[in-house]
């Protein structure tokens, strides 16, 4: 090889390095970018449609059911442990009108078959609006009193499943003492990875 | 390997089995080069369709749009497969190309675990891929490939430590647990590629000691190659000189072979002259200076034509063109006819000669006679020469050959004689041609030393090898064995007599050698006769007396073994001795001496046996004498005849060569009271008739030197001078008018065919010499009749013509004359010279009439007219070789007849 092919190797080699690098980092970015959180209410609210639980916590998760990172959360969501004392509300969107390219490929499926888990149809994100929720996989956590003991994502990035903050606050916020009055304080929070829920006009 | 043997053959071994060693390095470099550009495109689509099945697209509400990780996996993909593929098809085997690789591949890896959300599973993604840059067998790689993995752990790990460790809080070592795995495997995989290049070190190492060794396998096939080039050059040099001198050889050989026929012809003709004609010459009025001259040439030329048949003989030998013959003969007549041919130089020596054969081989066998005889002759003729006193004896042993199938028979000829014997230094030189034992012995035997080389050579062309027993001063054993094919079944020859007619019969042999004494033992055994000998005749005489009464001998054999003075004395007294009074006395001699066989004649004799004795007539004679009842009748003696002849005043010339002829025609004319004088030709009549003048001249026509036409024409020139002219009879064996004619016109006066009996020449006698009365002679009427008689010879005729004791010297003659016209026969016959063949079947038949064998004048009469008739014609040579064989068959026949009915054997 002569040295001008050895040069042209050379660069070609580096700039193909950066150009991996780059493009690593892209997609690292992208998927370490959370979603837009939520506003949430202090207290369940009232014109919900959702029950909220006398007796246990209520979890109440939005999902797109469109969006890949969907996945991730609802794998999250089956980590959460003793699930028997909690009562979730699985809350997907779904557009009146479905867009081209809306798969009916239902990936909630499962989800209706478990028990203490309710799987409820936002038509439209008439729920999600209400809970004031704007990210696939947003995670709000109550007590049977309706207080907010949590709010956020609890996946590591967009899409990975595995641990990760918002899940360990998830977690503690489900064994903290319920007891205790002074819980106002102890309200967890976490980024939210996933697809927005709304379109941003609404 | 084929590129292998084409290096240079100066590369050693290692520097070839290093060569080797890179290609096959550069091989794998290409080969995996070729495997990951195939396995990081087929990760590429894989990673598209990941992403189109996990994540495909992204939504924001029902707004959709491609998701990242679709991008990702196409552009990302594309860029991270990109250039090592291309890296790996353009410049495959390269050191960067293998590296790029290796970063592509783990960079993939991570493009994977992305995609797949930072599933720990997509991990082992990685730990493959390191497995298959493995494949490189490049360590380094390796090494460039886990620096890429700690790099993006090092920075994810720092960003984003959940998708590395899988957990937000990571204890500081976790990176080197990490770490830990991958230089694990970094360090089993590296151990496998040392061991997998040390494999591939060995293998080239042997491909490359494999490759030398056929490298100077090769060489050295070229240089056979060459080598044997050359040596097939050399071979076909030297077939081409054998060729060439097979060629030259086949044309010696040719040429030797016209030599040898030209030579023998061109040799003996003219040696054939010098013997005819010294042999005429001493036939011719000599002078005793002369006559000895004569002698001595026709001796030298007999001598010369004896070495040219040798040497002939030999170079036929050794030149391989003598053919043996293969036809039936008897081997009894052979031996015992060989024999007598020797019998006379025995006998001149006093040398007993005897045969013996044995009686269980068979008689007739197939194989060649004349080889045998000439062979027989050589050992005989040898004997003769190296034995100085004693005997020698032949003998014919048999023995049947196992193979039951066939008829051959094993014969083994020997001659035994009582010779000097040889010498160390003869024994070693016996084969050798022109050599004798010594050069003393050349000086003292003669002879040229071809003899026994020859007859070495026959032998083993017969298959059989000579043998010889020899001790020096006592004598020797010359022997030969040989095959034949037996054409009678049974042995031996039929007795005249059963076997047991003689059983009580003894016979005493006396005196004689040990060998003969054996061999007539032998005979008398197989009549069943019991044979004794007696060394001397004092030793015989006390035996008779001893044996006189109880078991006496019928017949005393004395075996006169030297013809001389001393014999015949001993014969003499044991005849006169009174025991003998009662029995047969017979004798064994030889017979050629005239005076002495009168003398034993003379002698009251029962029977007497020519030596060498022929088994047959030994058996014969026995049987006669034992069978006889009353003592044995003398022969007739001579003394009976009684000369009552008139001596005639006129004399009769007799002008005739063959000395038979003239004898007998001298004894007609004796008969008839005519004295007589005789001469051999015409010169020798011209110079008698310039002496005598004769009352009349019988002439034969046909002579040497002058014929009798020319001495006719010449006398009657003669008398026209005289004024004297005596009356010419014509003597000769042409029968034709115009012989008659021819004889007439030339002056003689009257014509007289052969055989001239008494009758006829009485009758020519009265025309021609009316004034000369005859004598009272015999009445008998010899018819003389040339007809074939059943007897092949008139022998009571010859007798009552001329006495038992002239018919004697007759016989004799005739058996000598004869014997010699054969002889001559053969010789024309060999050289082909017609002239000659006609003379002498001429001379035969004239000689044969005259004495009364009428089967052989008759038989050379026909033979002659057969050649006459040719004239310039093709002459049918094997024709007359049968002609003569007839005739000596008829001569055997009467020589027989002779021997066994004349009581002289």
């Amino acid at each position: 090889m002569n040295a001008k092919s050895k040069i042209s190797i050379a660069i070609a080699c580096l700039l193909w390095l950066v150009s991996i690098g780059l493009g690593l980092y892209f997609l690292m970015n992208y998927e370490t970018t959370p979603g837009k959180p939520a506003a949430p209410p202090a207290k369940f609210p009232k014109d919900t449609k959702l029950k909220l639980s006398s007796d246990n916590d209520t979890l109440v998760m939005f999902v797109h059911p469109q969006c890949p990172c969907t996945k991730a959360s609802l794998d999250q969501l089956a980590r959460i442990p003793n699930k028997d004392h909690l009562r979730v509300k699985l809350v997907y969107i779904e557009p009146s009108v479905k867009p081209d390219g809306w798969s009916e490929k239902w990936q909630l499926d499962d989800w209706t078959k478990i028990p203490n888990v309710e799987v409820i149809k936002d038509m439209d994100g008439v729920q999600a609006n209400i809970f004031n929720a704007k990210t696939s996989g947003q995670t709000f956590l109550f007590d049977s009193k309706g207080r907010l003991f949590f709010n956020g994502g609890i996946t590591a990035a967009r899409g990975v499943a595995g641990d990760n903050k918002g899940f360990d606050n998830l977690c503690l916020a489900l064994s903290r003492n319920k007891d205790a009055e002074a819980n106002d304080n102890k309200l967890k929070k976490s980024l939210v990875f996933g697809c927005n829920l709304l379109n941003e006009r609404n | 390997m084929n590129e292998i043997n084409s290096r240079s053959p100066l590369q050693s071994e290692e520097a070839l089995a290093a060569e080797l060693f890179e290609e096959q390095r550069l091989r794998f470099y290409k080969r995996t080069g070729r495997l990951f550009a195939g396995l990081m495109i087929c990760q590429w689509i894989a990673s598209i369709f990941l992403a189109l099945i996990f994540a495909p697209l992204a939504w924001d509400g029902t707004t959709s749009s491609p998701h990242t990780h679709l991008l990702a996996a196409i552009l990302l993909g594309g860029i991270i497969t990109i250039f090592p593929v291309y890296m790996a098809i353009t410049k495959p085997g390269y050191v960067v190309t293998r590296h790029i690789v290796g970063i592509g591949q783990i960079c993939m890896s991570a493009l994977l675990i992305h995609l797949s959300g930072g599933r720990i599973e997509t991990h082992f993604h990685i730990f493959c891929s390191l497995a298959l840059l493995a494949f490189y067998l490049d360590w380094r790689v390796l090494i460039t490939a886990s620096c890429v993995v700690a790099l993006d752990h090092l920075v994810r790990g720092a960003m984003w430590p959940q998708s590395v460790y899988g957990e937000i809080f990571v204890e500081p070592w976790r990176w080197l647990e990490h770490t830990g795995w991958i230089v694990f495997e970094d360090a089993i995989l590296t151990f496998s590629i040392k061991d997998h290049l040390k494999a591939i070190e060995e293998s080239a190492s042997r491909q490359a000691s494999l490759a030398k060794t056929n490298e100077r396998i090769e060489i050295k096939v070229q240089e056979r190659t060459q080598e044997l080039a050359l040596t097939n050059e050399k071979l076909q040099d030297l077939s081409n000189e054998l060729a060439s001198s097979r060629d030259e050889a086949i044309k010696a050989s040719s040429f030797k072979s016209d030599f040898l026929a030209n030579m023998s012809h061109e040799i003996r003709t003219p040696l054939n002259a010098v013997i005819g004609l010294s042999d005429l010459l001493m036939r011719t009025p000599l002078s005793d200076e002369q006559r000895e001259f004569s002698s001595i040439i026709n001796n030298s030329a007999d001598l010369l034509l004896d070495l040219v048949n040798d040497i002939l003989d030999y170079s036929k030998i050794e030149a391989g063109k003598l053919d043996l013959e293969l036809i039936e003969f008897d081997i009894i007549e052979l031996i015992e006819n060989t024999c007598e041919i020797v019998n006379e130089r025995a006998r001149c020596k006093n040398l007993t000669l005897s045969s013996f054969i044995d009686p269980t081989i068979s008689r007739i066998v197939k194989g060649d006679p004349g080889r045998i005889r000439q062979i027989l002759l050589n050992f005989l003729s040898n004997s003769i020469k190296f034995t100085e006193q004693g005997e020698i004896v032949v003998k014919a042993m048999g023995n049947q050959l196992q193979d039951s199938e066939s008829n051959l028979v094993e014969v083994t000829f020997l001659v035994k004689d009582t010779g000097i014997g040889l010498s160390e230094i003869a024994r070693e030189r016996l084969f050798q041609p022109f050599t004798q034992a010594d050069n003393s012995v050349t000086r003292k035997y003669g002879g040229t030393g071809l003899g026994l080389a020859i007859s070495d050579k026959l032998v083993k062309l017969m298959g059989g090898n000579i043998e010889f027993e020899s001790v020096y001063g006592k004598g020797s054993t010359f022997g030969f064995k040989i095959k034949m094919e037996a054409v009678l079944k049974e042995p031996g020859q039929s007795l005249s007599c059963p076997i047991n007619e003689f059983n009580a019969n003894r016979i005493l042999l006396v005196d004689g050698l040990e060998g003969i004494q054996n061999v007539l033992q032998s005979y008398a055994s197989i009549m069943g006769v019991r044979a004794s000998v007696a060394s001397d005749i004092d030793k015989a005489l006390l035996m008779m007396k001893k044996e006189a009464v109880k078991d006496p001998f019928d017949i005393i054999v004395f075996l006169m073994n030297q013809g001389n003075e001393e014999s015949l004395l001993k014969f003499k007294n044991l005849n006169k001795h009174p025991q003998l009074q009662k029995t047969k006395l017979a004798v064994v001699a030889s017979s050629n001496e005239k005076e002495f066989v009168q003398q034993i004649m003379q002698e009251e004799l029962a029977y007497y046996f020519s030596a060498p004795v022929k088994k047959s007539k030994f058996v014969e004679g026995l049987v006669t004498l034992l069978r006889q009842k009353t003592d044995a009748p003398n022969i007739v003696d001579s003394k009976d005849e009684q000369d009552t002849k008139q001596e005639s005043t006129s004399l009769v010339l007799v002008v005739e060569d063959n000395a038979a002829n003239q004898k007998v025609a001298l004894l007609q004319l004796r008969e008839l009271g005519i004295p007589a004088h005789a001469v051999g030709n015409g010169i020798e009549a011209l110079e008698a008739v310039t002496r005598t003048q004769y009352a009349l001249i019988l002439m034969d026509c046909q002579m040497p030197e002058m014929d009798g036409i020319q001495a006719t024409r010449e006398i009657r020139k003669m008398e026209t001078l005289s004024g004297k002219r005596s009356p010419i009879v014509a003597m000769t064996a042409h029968a034709l008018a115009s012989d008659r004619l021819e004889c007439l016109t030339a002056g003689m006066d009257d014509y007289i065919s052969k055989p001239v009996n008494q009758k006829k020449l009485a009758e020519v006698i009265e025309r021609w010499m009316p004034r000369v009365s005859r004598a009272p002679g015999s009445n008998q009427e010899i018819t003389g009749d040339i007809s074939i008689k059943k007897r092949p010879i008139e022998i009571e005729t010859l007798k009552k013509t001329f006495g038992a004791k002239v018919a004697l010297e007759l016989m004799q003659e005739f058996l000598s004359d004869s014997r010699r016209l054969l002889q001559k026969l053969d010789n024309d016959l060999e050289l082909k010279d017609l002239t000659a063949l006609k003379m002498d079947l001429h001379e035969l038949k004239g000689m044969t009439a005259s004495l009364y064998a009428g089967e052989i004048a008759e038989l050379s009469r026909i033979a002659e007219e057969r050649i006459r008739e040719r004239n310039d014609q093709n002459h049918d040579w094997n024709s007359y070789i049968s002609a003569v064989d007839e005739i000596r068959s008829a001569w055997i026949r009467a020589k027989d007849y002779i021997e066994s009915h004349s009581r002289i054997l």
